[in-house]
């Protein structure tokens, strides 16, 4: 199983980019509801693992940072799920 | 990991993927406006023209409102694709919205094959397939204002084609602020669930 992935804020954090094209802090923020530190420590981890990608950028000339899922991400998030069920199907045979 | 964690793990996945898929494709009400507003005055501006109501001055000073109104749309347009603050950008808005490029640009292509290739209202009624295209494709993601403002503007061309050689472009006109203005008048006050 993926390390980064047994958290299950980080998960959450990677399911919820799954479907979109990016997300911004703010609203990843509400999403996964943790706080400021907790979730900028955790998209640190996800983003120096190559799964996640930040980019700053202004709207309103307000700074808004976005995150997009990589292909890594992708990759790891599927083949985590996977080991994850496949570890619930050997639990319900024993 | 035991197998309790997995599982609450697994359904917070799916919840999560489930909640995504509820998410209505969202549209920027002020473009909507601005373009219904301004196509709905081009294609009644038309009409009137074409019946020499005005006199020769009359229609110069249309035209030039005209134009005016056709550069400003494209100068308000950018402003509010610029300023829009959004929080998320879903993959199938990601979609729609290169979609929609293509159709507007095919579709502002095709005011250049006019009046040979889109002879009489056809320059017009192409306008109003973009429009119908383009708020249908919000409905058939889930949006029922998309698909009536979609199904309007359809309407639009039907009975521009049937009604006196007096009013194709008021039908035109009214299909674009029925179908097009007041969907984004909708979206401005009521923005469809989740338009963060």
């Amino acid at each position: 199983m993926d390390e980064l992935l047994l958290s299950k804020i980080r998960l959450g954090v990677i399911a919820e980019l799954l479907t979109a094209e990016w997300i911004a802090f703010s609203e990843l923020q509400r999403a996964t509801q943790t706080s400021n530190g907790n979730l900028g420590a955790h998209l640190g981890k996800l983003v120096d693992a190559g799964y996640v990608a930040e980019e700053k950028t202004f709207v309103n000339r307000r700074p808004q940072t976005r995150y997009r899922l990589t292909p890594a991400g992708r990759n790891a998030f599927v083949q985590h799920v996977r080991e994850v069920q496949t570890l619930l199907a050997n639990a319900g045979r024993s | 990991m035991d197998a309790n964690e997995a599982r609450d793990h697994l359904e917070m996945v799916d919840r999560i993927l489930a909640n995504a898929g509820d998410r209505p494709v969202r549209i920027i009400p002020g473009l909507l406006i601005v373009w219904g507003l301004a196509a709905a005055i081009i294609d009644a501006g038309q009409q009137l023209y074409m019946q020499h109501i005005g006199g020769e001055a009359g229609m110069k000073a249309a035209d030039i409102a005209l134009l005016i109104g056709m550069i400003s749309s494209i100068g308000v347009s950018v402003w509010l694709w610029r300023n829009h603050r959004y929080e998320r950008i879903s993959i199938v808005e990601q979609r729609m919205a290169r979609t929609m490029g293509a159709v507007w640009f095919t579709v502002i292509v095709s005011a250049f094959a006019q009046p040979v290739v889109f002879a009489g209202w056809g320059g017009a009624a192409v306008w109003s397939m973009g429009g119908a295209i383009m708020m249908l494709m919000a409905g058939f993601n889930g949006d029922r204002r998309g698909l009536v403002g979609g199904l309007i503007l359809l309407a639009s061309v039907l009975i521009a084609n049937y009604v006196t050689p007096h009013a194709p472009g008021y039908a035109l006109a009214a299909g674009f602020i029925m179908g097009y203005a007041l969907p984004g008048v909708l979206y401005q006050f009521k923005p469809p669930h989740g338009n963060a």
